[in-house]
């Protein structure tokens, strides 16, 4: 681990540093200047000012030039510092169009329309008096004072939820934001009865609000420091301090459009005052998912991206949560519903927020991240509990890197748009690259090994053949894993089909055995300066623990050595016939001492004698693959050294143990 | 601020329940306070309107269980003193002149009995008297045929329009009637 963490920061980050510069020169230029520039000179007002207003004009002029720089610069995560985010985001949505001399009549529609809500939806059943059938205790639909009462309790359940968003942020503890969130929610949920209100959607509410916020702060804080009122007037309108609520609003309730399949209850019957029966199932839902049933449409969506999406980019997690009996959608439906807004801060959120507006409609990128997110985090799956994986999945992390997960995100979803990050998942290149890669992609060698297999045996049924292969695939990825464990540089150096250029590989080879050479040598150093100063008062429990360190540091020594020679096991060579004996025996002494069974399969197959004798004796069970590598994984690196060490001087005794026709298979080969 | 008045139940003496279609009406969370003009009769009947509303004050009848009731209460809902009193104590009963007498004696706005097992609703020199009928439509010695009624009130600072709630048959009647203080 710690071989990696130095080996990341030698060498990753100055390539990464590199290629986001690069990145950012070839798209907009003057942007980053000023994105960056605002660090250096900070305090000088005069130029924040021109800056801003510069901003502002640079913005204009993109759209009048090429509207898809800005959708190139949201994925970019250029917004960053953005003043005027909220805009983008305006135009991302489309609520706003490209054409920014008609923002003002847009900005007008809209709020006209949101006040006209506040009319609406607002009425005071003392005052009117004219409608007489109507009572206080009425439970009709269309009395006024049922309505009434229904939006109390609505604004209560908003109110509750409003109040706790984000507890560690300042901004939303103020009674104006919280107010004005109230508010929109309750609009919302009046304007969209089929949709209603349901938990999570104030926690979509608040980024909206805090960026508009900002926004509109700065403005003032410009156009306070200007002194002189030659600010656009185009500016002044669309970021009216009045009309936080309303402009707001707008967003929301586009948002809202996009994700409202997460938040569909299928077995809801709408009513004009619906919320009561979404309220109880909110409950119901809210106490751990156990209605699926009622929540169709998002576990749908949730298995389509395991099955699709999740399958394809890392078959060992999506296998291992297939074992595990860990459902997506335990997870799933809250990272989705809250467009992940639990899983970052709420500054990184944003950033992820900007590459998904600048997506599409669909929004189709959540998925992507989703999956990036389960990706990033698979080395602690893998190797963890059933327990301590979904604590894992309940509190995701938070020290990943929100720009790792983006990038990977977007690569998955347009690969040729979006380069692989170089500086991401190092476990993951195994298995994504022999995805992305021509040569190892999944069927082919698949079938490449088929082949080569049934040119060496010319017996055994396509069955046996494939569990064989798939066997020594799974054990190839675990090889490999266990590999990525020991050291990455290893793994990945012998993986072969990196698209890192060789170079690179064997500087990361060249690093990492410096780095193990030097921690050897020192404790090899620290050991024998403990040992003097110990002198002859040594205890036994001292000089045992001694004994260990030394130990260690004969294992840093064989293990650098032990991946080159367990390597070349999984991969088969092409043999004449008479190779066969030793290929027998090599393959035996391979695995004999981590897999039995496995053992006798591969026995077995070679010999159709014991094929008839015992065609069902010695299946492979069918989770062998997920138990060999998940064992592989456990870290048991000894015993696997130990294994390829020692089993070469009996692989006959192994055999018997496993309680094989022993007799069949050895003769065969003499 | 809406104030549920009602009395006369006689719950389980004269009547087994209020009638469904009055329950289905009283559901929680809607009223403020309930005023019950006596003869409530058990604690149980008492439970049922305390699960209405948390503010619950009644005036003792003459065939209340519980003798700590008063006889007569004062409340403050808005700008309007209101006075509660069963109305067994005045003779004739239901009288409008031997009522006012009570109500200068309160000094109220709105002078709240019952007693008299039919609903009724007036302005008498200015003040406005409220009488809910019985709830249940308990049957009383001098008639059989009483219609089941109560009374809402929602008072608004210096209005209060009282909404009337009366079986009749099998269907509940909803009238309305506004008195302004001056």
């Amino acid at each position: 681990m710690t071989v990696r963490g130095i080996e990341a920061i030698n060498l990753y980050m100055p390539t990464s540093k590199a290629d986001a510069a690069t990145a950012i020169k070839t798209d907009v230029r003057e942007e980053t200047g000023r994105t960056i520039e605002p660090v250096v000179i900070g305090g000088d007002i005069m130029t924040s000012v021109e800056r801003y207003k510069q901003e502002w004009s640079q913005l204009l002029a993109d759209l009048d030039e090429n509207p898809e720089k800005l959708r190139l610069a949201a994925f970019n995560g250029q917004l960053k510092m953005s003043k005027f985010r909220s805009i983008h985001w305006a135009l991302l949505l489309r609520v706003l169009n490209v054409d920014h001399r008609s923002w003002h009549i847009q900005r007008g529609q809209q709020r006209s329309r949101y006040d006209k809500f506040r009319l609406d939806y607002v009425r005071n059943p003392h005052e009117l008096a004219a409608n007489d059938d109507d009572d206080p205790l009425s439970q009709s639909t269309q009395s006024a004072w049922n309505q009434y009462f229904s939006d109390q309790e609505l604004f209560a359940v908003i109110r509750q939820d409003v109040v706790r968003t984000f507890p560690g942020v300042e901004f939303f503890r103020k009674e104006l934001i919280q107010n004005a969130m109230t508010n929109i929610l309750f609009y919302y949920a009046r304007e969209h009865p089929y949709m209603c209100y349901r938990q999570g959607m104030h926690e979509i509410l608040a980024p909206i609000i805090f960026v508009l916020y900002s926004d509109h702060q700065s403005l003032l804080h410009f156009s306070e420091i200007a002194k002189t009122d030659d600010i656009n007037e185009t500016l002044l309108n669309v970021l009216d301090t009045a009309y936080l609520e309303a402009d707001t609003y707008s967003i929301f309730s586009r948002l809202m459009a996009s994700v409202e399949s997460y938040y569909r209850v299928s077995n809801l019957v709408s009513t004009s005052s619906g919320y009561i029966e979404t309220q109880t199932l909110n409950e119901s839902s809210g106490n751990g998912d156990n209605e699926p049933q009622s929540e169709v449409e998002v576990i749908s969506q949730l298995n389509f991206i395991r099955d699709q999406i999740l399958a394809k980019q890392d078959q060992h997690l999506h296998h291992y949560l297939l074992k595990m009996e860990i459902p997506l959608h335990i997870f799933g439906i809250r990272w989705l519903r809250l467009l992940f807004g639990r899983e970052f801060m709420l500054l990184d959120l944003l950033l992820l927020w900007d590459a998904i507006f600048a997506d599409s409609d669909r929004f189709d990128l959540p998925n992507y991240i989703l999956v990036a997110m389960l990706v990033h985090i698979r080395d602690k799956l893998l190797l963890s509990d059933y327990t301590t994986s979904l604590t894992y999945l309940m509190r995701y992390p938070s020290y990943v890197d929100v720009n790792l997960v983006l990038r990977h995100a977007l690569h998955m979803q347009n690969p040729k748009q979006f380069e692989y990050p170089t500086n991401a998942f190092n476990c993951v290149s195994f298995t994504s690259n022999s995805n992305s890669t021509p040569p190892a992609s999944e069927s082919q060698t698949f079938k490449l090994r088929q082949r080569t297999n049934s040119e060496t045996s010319t017996i055994g049924s396509g069955i046996q053949i494939d569990r064989h292969i798939a066997f020594l695939q799974a054990q190839n990825a675990a090889n490999s894993s266990a590999l990525a464990k020991l050291s990455d540089t290893h793994g990945a150096a012998m993986d072969g089909y990196l698209e890192d250029s060789p170079e690179l590989l064997r500087l990361e080879l060249k690093n990492a055995q410096t780095v193990i050479k030097i921690a050897r040598s020192k404790l090899a150093n620290y050991l024998t300066t403990v040992r003097q100063h110990m002198g002859k008062q040594s205890n036994e429990e001292l000089s045992r623990t001694l004994d260990g360190i030394e130990e260690l540091c004969s294992f840093l020594d064989v293990k650098f050595i032990f991946p080159l020679h367990a390597r070349s096991a999984p991969i088969d060579k092409a043999d004449e016939a008479n190779e066969r004996k030793q290929l027998n025996s090599a393959r035996k002494s391979i695995r004999a001492a981590s897999t039995p069974n496995i053992t006798s399969k591969l026995v077995a197959i070679q010999s159709p004698a014991a094929v008839a004798a015992a065609p069902s004796g010695y299946e492979v069970p069918e989770n062998a693959f997920m138990h060999n590598s998940t064992r592989r994984l456990l870290g048991n690196r000894r015993e696997i050294e130990l294994s390829t060490i020692t089993s070469d001087e009996r692989p006959e005794t192994m055999v018997l143990q496993n309680g094989l026709p022993a007799a069949e298979p050895q003769q065969r080969p003499q | 601020m809406l104030v549920l008045v009602l009395g006369d139940l006689h719950i389980p003496h004269r009547c087994s329940s209020l009638p469904a279609k009055f329950k289905k009406l009283l559901v929680p969370g809607r009223i403020h306070h309930i005023l019950a003009t006596g003869n409530i009769c058990t604690k149980e009947s008492y439970d049922y309107l305390k699960s209405l509303a948390n503010d619950v004050h009644i005036v003792r009848g003459d065939f209340d269980e519980n003798l700590s009731y008063p006889e007569q209460k004062v409340v403050t809902v808005g700008q309007f003193r209101i006075g509660l009193c069963h109305g067994h104590q005045v003779v004739p009963r239901g009288d409008p002149e031997a009522l006012a007498l009570i109500q200068r004696q309160l000094d109220v706005d709105i002078l709240i009995t019952g007693h008299t097992y039919k609903f009724e609703a007036y302005e008498h020199g200015n003040k406005f008297y409220i009488n809910p009928g019985s709830a249940t439509g308990a049957f009383n010695p001098l008639d059989t045929n009483v219609v089941p009624s109560f009374v809402l009130m929602d008072i608004q600072s210096t209005t209060v329009v009282t909404y009337v709630y009366q079986l009749i048959g099998d269907e509940v009647k909803v009238e309305r009637i506004e008195y302004k203080k001056i």
